[in-house]
């Protein structure tokens, strides 16, 4: 419990952290690494704490697109992913976003895919949390969670996350996450090369 | 007759008294083990004073890649100065602010670096690995050791 309690504080100091670097985002450039605000590095969440309820729970649904079966479209506003499948379906997927100012639209592809990525903390974050590594090797806890998929030659990936609360949310500077069980069974599902729409907006 | 009861009961005290002395000294009949001696400990502040690459992991295999990262992060460098009471300044676990720690002797030979007072306590993290250019830390505290894992120093600018 004092673990616990000892989590929640800095969950809520980081959340604090979030509104102080929030007042200033607009200053900064889109398209800096993920992770610039509540990250809780190390942190590894429980299995009931990884499990999504409703309509952020990976699910089928209708999902009326022009766009080949196997492409991927990330409605921002909504929080989710779809994975188009044949005959108007989608897989559907809750993600967490990029914050105000850090949400962008374009067309990419994935240009790599990686297990269990390294995480490098920005140095705007090593300035506010100067006792972190400057580099975690990828494993549990890691912030990018168990999976990343790279968008063209950006530096915005789809990845895990070890904070499954974030799902649903706009925390992120444009990166999109997953749980770690769904970003593990994307990545399993799309290959180098896949087609990415990122859209503000979905007309479904 | 009661000077006498007084003497009796004054001799029949140190009779008591003789009988503890007796039963304790029986309960340690052997020698007793002597006072850990204080070692000092193999590492000083001066080996780990200036600026670090830092770097951290968590299974063994990712060992050597992480010390080559650590050298990689020396634009963003863990800089350790020395403290005014000769310990070495360094953040503890998820603290801003610098505090002044110091290396202390564990009992098992280990060298532990923390605050002030007994070795081997939950602010505190083993010292491995030292060389002049290089050491590794683990956190005491299990739930600092798993978020943190271990974390290499690679020295900026090798001696």
């Amino acid at each position: 419990m004092k673990v616990r309690a000892s989590l929640l504080l800095r969950v809520a100091f980081g959340a604090v952290l979030a509104i102080v670097a929030g007042a200033g985002a607009g200053a900064q450039t889109p398209g800096q690494d993920e992770s610039n605000v509540v990250d809780q590095p190390g942190y590894q969440p429980t299995p009931e704490e990884e499990q999504l309820t409703g309509a952020f729970e990976k699910q089928e649904v209708f999902f009326r697109t022009s766009e080949a079966p196997g492409t991927v479209v990330i409605d921002t506003r909504s929080r989710f992913l779809y994975l188009v499948q044949p005959d108007n379906r989608a897989l559907r997927y809750g993600i967490g976003v990029g914050r105000d100012g850090f949400q962008w639209s374009g067309l990419q592809k994935i240009s790599r895919k990686q297990e269990w990525p390294d995480w490098r903390p920005p140095p705007e974050m090593i300035e506010r949390q100067p006792y972190l590594p400057r580099f975690m090797a990828g494993g549990p806890g890691n912030p990018l969670g168990a999976r990343a998929m790279y968008l063209g030659a950006t530096v915005y990936r789809i990845h895990g996350t070890n904070q499954p609360q974030t799902i649903g949310t706009a925390v992120s500077s444009g990166c999109f996450r997953l749980v770690n069980e769904d970003v593990i069974d994307l990545y399993g599902r799309v290959a180098v090369g896949t087609k990415v729409i990122i859209k503000q907006a979905v007309a479904l | 007759m009661r000077g006498t009861s007084v003497g009796i009961a004054r001799r029949g005290g140190a009779l008591a008294l003789a009988g503890v002395l007796a039963a304790f000294l029986a309960g340690c009949g052997e020698t007793p083990s002597p006072t850990p001696a204080i070692v000092a400990p193999a590492v000083s502040a001066d080996q780990l004073v200036g600026k670090w690459g830092l770097a951290s992991y968590r299974k063994d295999e990712d060992r050597a890649r992480t010390i080559k990262e650590a050298l990689a992060q020396c634009n963003k460098p863990y800089v350790i100065n020395k403290g005014p009471s000769g310990g070495v300044m360094m953040y503890l676990a998820d603290s801003k602010e610098l505090s002044e720690l110091v290396l202390k002797a564990g009992p098992s030979g280990q060298t532990y670096l923390g605050p002030p007072g007994d070795a081997g306590t939950a602010d505190d993290r083993i010292v491995t690995n030292v060389d002049p250019n290089s050491f590794t830390t683990i956190w005491v505290d299990p739930d600092n050791a798993s978020r943190y894992g271990t974390m290499v120093y690679e020295r900026c600018g090798k001696r």
